[in-house]
């Protein structure tokens, strides 16, 4: 049953890919881009790792990323856009922290990328969900429209015979 | 195929809010090809369908498919992506008169009700009217084709996923205002010729043509977000230049056939347009019982067995909960179950219920011949069962003690057996059990009820089978006489009327959510709701009880201490301040916090953590929402029914505090009971 849920919703299982550009940087052989919006809670990191050489895409490529005493490993799996490696990670706090990116290859060998991100802070939770409490008051206007129209009908006189 | 293009193709969203209004938007279209069709003397018309339904299906691959993925790496995906969402899913979706069969796909009480009023509002119409204009519609096309590609808004949208999705809207729609006067869909006379059509056309084709031609000749990278991340070894100008070639040759093609179409069609003699003859619909023949008749036993058996197993498991098994079918199965998976069946079909629980299995096994032998005590015919007695269980939910924590849970479901076989073996009816059901109680209550709400087909037949009918009974089938044994049966209260889904009316006049038809609250007529074996103290307790019961429920799982803790006073008063003042239906106008509210609550529990033990903590909670807020909405509309009528409009803001500030506290609660952490994690 899990395992068919799973599967089910595997597309919203897969990381939003990206947000913004956190950084791009050239690491050895390769070039490593690491897209993210940090804030306090979850937040999914991208990484595309290119040949730095004539820019094309790795996908055998091992990567994780270290942050905040947090170790994850960045997979396909967990990306929409098949290209990218992706995480999630947990912050607790807003503030300066450093992000390392590892990245290791068969042919290529490996690399280590660090780099100061800015988690921010979370807005309130229940801002994140105004769509859902939105559609209460639009509603409710809609529903007065709709009765004000209903007696601007009924008062209407009747057309001329 | 390299591994690059295997990773790109694989790179689908599937996010559940697009594809749910989409996956709607078909099924309403459907409904109302389906019934259209009917009508109509040609039975087919499959062109109709399949033109939107591709234009739902091109939507789909506009947002989620790859080129969705992709359009942060390279610009023709982003592209091609806009030429769909602008020029091929709008017009796909308007092609073959798509607004009738869309009205006609809605339920009819809500296009007549709700939607009526603003389809004939002249102001509306007016300014629809105006901008589906060809000279306005033209104008919002080009202005947010040209303004979304400028340098700095189109990064900005890049950088933004709110902004990226206003700029798909903005495409989307005014793609729909732009197709609209070319297309003509209707209903009704196009107010302007059908000419008209072409200047747009060659008008829209010179926007593209000039915004592609820009791309492919500009010499430079317009768009340096696509110099920053690259995720191929096409240069960015390069992807820039196929980009502006996508947009010009099939960008113009989709311009220009429809109008050299239009320039012949209108150039032709043979201009007559065949219209559809409509036909007398014949009223439908009454059908013989439903299917789902047979379905009762069987259903009802295997619950039997699965009652079975877990008080064996409560009995003999392992005493920690989560492990358990006992300390598992009843209290996340039925709960849940059987309240969205309610919601989504009807009381599908007592349908199968497999203690009126036993019990209807165990009347072969025993007398089942009293009358049930008169002063026990109401709710008081279910009423303090049911108060008991809740409490005993929480006091003796049930969930957490399989064996506890298991002696329960005993009791409950045991009483079943007892007092329907010796009592006449189905007095059990009706007067004890408190199961049974919620779900009458809760299926006040549920879209489908057991009813008549045609009231000039059972005015015809001399022998009242369905209550009475016959050789088939014994009658109602809730004494509830069919042509005076009115909303799902009180009413097992037993279906022992569908079979025993001789008539086949009985079916489990639609019904909107709630609207039986709407009105207080007689109700057979209940009189008027506005009468029965009882039934308005019982109501507040339930309703209350969701919220105390569910508090009692957040952290901060409220205390019993405190919650149950203040439900107590809310119950007092409203059974002494209000008419009792608007006790009843709260149920909407009251089911809507079991089911979000209920459906915390269910998705945390059956989806991934990730998924769930994406979904659980805005699906808890939308069901919130609408009953929320459900509940004020019905207090908005009862203050009309019973001349109490005073009342209405007391009670519906009444009802937005419990919605309140109802959201509050599901933004503390929940314990979740009955889980390993
Ligand atoms: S037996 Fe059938 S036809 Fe007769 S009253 Fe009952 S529902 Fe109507
Ligand atoms: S009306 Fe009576 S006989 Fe018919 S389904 Fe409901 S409870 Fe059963």
């Amino acid at each position: 049953m899990k395992l068919v849920l799973s599967l089910l919703f595997a597309a919203v299982l897969a990381f939003a890919d990206g947000g913004a550009v956190l950084f791009r940087q050239q690491s050895g052989p390769f070039l490593v881009t690491v897209f993210g919006s940090p804030q306090v809670g979850s937040t999914d990191f991208s990484v595309l790792v290119q040949n730095a050489s004539d820019r094309s895409p790795m996908l055998d490529a091992e990567v994780s990323i270290a942050v905040a005493h947090q170790l994850a490993a960045a997979t396909h799996a967990q990306a929409t856009n098949k290209l990218l490696y992706a995480t999630s990670i947990r912050f607790f706090r807003p503030g300066e922290y450093s992000l390392q990116v590892r990245v290791a290859q068969m042919e290529k060998g490996g690399a280590y990328i660090d780099h100061d991100i800015v988690v921010s802070p979370t807005p309130a939770p229940w801002l994140a969900y105004w769509p859902c409490f939105a559609l209460v008051p639009v509603a409710i206007l809609l529903f007065a429209l709709n009765q004000w129209l209903k007696s601007k009908r009924t008062q209407r006189p009747p057309a001329p015979p | 195929m390299n591994a690059v293009a295997n990773a790109a193709l694989a790179s689908w969203a599937l996010d559940f809010r697009v594809a749910a209004p989409l996956l709607l938007a078909a099924l309403v279209y459907m409904r109302g090809w389906l019934r259209v069709r009917r009508q109509l003397r040609d039975p087919r018309d499959p062109g109709r369908l399949a033109c939107f339904l591709a234009g739902l299906a091109v939507l789909f691959l506009a947002i989620e498919s790859p080129l969705d993925s992709f359009d942060h790496f390279f610009l023709s995906a982003h592209m091609t992506q806009h030429l769909l969402l602008m020029m091929v899913a709008p017009p796909l979706l308007l092609l073959r008169h798509p607004i009738v069969p869309l009205l006609r796909g809605l339920p009819k009480t809500f296009v007549k009700e709700g939607l009526g009023p603003f389809l004939t509002w002249p102001a509306l119409r007016r300014v629809l009217r105006a901008l589906t204009s060809p000279p306005a519609a033209f104008a919002l096309f080009a202005v947010s084709t040209i303004f979304w590609h400028l340098p700095a808004f189109y990064e900005l949208a890049l950088n933004s996923s709110a902004l990226h999705g206003l700029q798909h809207a903005c495409f989307f729609w005014t793609g729909i205002l732009f197709w609209w006067p070319v297309i003509q869909p209707g209903p009704g006379k196009a107010p302007y010729p059908r000419w008209t059509a072409i200047p747009l056309l060659l008008a829209g084709d010179l926007v593209n043509t000039a915004l592609s031609a820009f791309f492919v000749f500009s010499g430079r990278v317009l768009y340096p977000a696509y110099e920053i991340v690259r995720a191929g070894r096409m240069s960015a100008q390069e992807d820039q230049t196929l980009a502006g070639l996508i947009m010009w040759v099939p960008g113009s093609i989709i311009y220009l056939i429809p109008a050299l179409a239009i320039a012949v069609r209108l150039l032709s003699s043979d201009r007559l347009v065949q219209r559809p003859t409509r036909v007398r619909v014949q009223p439908r023949p009454i059908r013989s019982p439903l299917p789902i008749v047979k379905l009762r036993r069987p259903a009802q058996a295997l619950m039997l067995v699965i009652a079975l197993a877990v008080m064996a498991d409560g009995f003999f098994g392992n005493q920690f909960a989560p492990l358990n079918l006992a300390g598992v199965l009843p209290w996340i998976y039925w709960r849940f179950l059987s309240v969205f069946a309610l919601l989504a079909i009807g009381n599908l629980f007592c349908f199968a219920c497999p203690f009126t299995f036993v019990r209807d096994i165990g009347r072969k032998f025993l007398p089942a011949r009293l009358r049930w005590p008169r002063a026990l015919r109401s709710k008081w007695l279910s009423i303090a069962l049911l108060v008991a269980y809740l409490w005993a939910y929480e006091a003796l924590g049930l969930w957490d003690n399989p064996a506890a849970t298991a002696c329960l479901i005993a009791a409950y076989f045991l009483s079943a057996l007892a007092i329907d073996g010796f009592f006449r009816g189905a007095a059990f059901c009706k007067y004890v059990c408190p199961i049974g109680q919620f779900h009458f209550v809760t299926s006040l709400v549920s879209p489908r009820e057991v009813r008549i087909k045609r009231a000039q037949v059972c005015q015809s009918c001399s022998t009242y089978d369905c209550i009475r009974g016959n050789v088939h089938s014994r009658g109602c044994e809730l004494n509830l006489f069919q042509p005076k049966k009115f909303g799902n209260l009180d009413c097992t889904f037993c279906l022992d009327c569908v079979r025993a009316c001789p008539h086949s006049n009985i079916a489990i038809l639609p019904s909107p959510p709630a609207a039986t609250l709407l009105a207080d007529p007689y109700r057979s074996s209940l009189g008027r709701l506005s009468k029965r103290t009882d039934v308005a307790v019982l109501a507040l019961v339930i309703i209350f009880g969701a919220f105390v429920n569910a508090s009692q799982m957040v952290s901060p803790v409220i205390s019993w201490a405190l919650e149950l006073p203040i439900a107590l008063a809310a119950i007092v003042l409203l059974l002494c301040c209000a008419p009792k239906s608007f006790s009843l106008g709260l149920v909407p509210l009251g089911v809507s916090m079991w089911a979000a609550h209920l459906l915390f529990h269910f998705a945390g033990a059956v989806l991934p953590a990730s998924v769930f903590t994406a979904l659980a909670r805005s699906a808890q807020i939308l069901l919130l929402d609408a009953g929320l909405l459900l509940s004020l509309y019905i207090g908005w009528r009862n203050a009309q029914l019973y001349s109490a409009r005073k009342l209405f803001p007391a009670w519906s500030i009444l009802a937005a505090a419990l919605y309140t506290f109802g959201v509050w609660i599901f933004f503390q952490p929940m314990q979740m009971r009955g889980m390993l994690h």
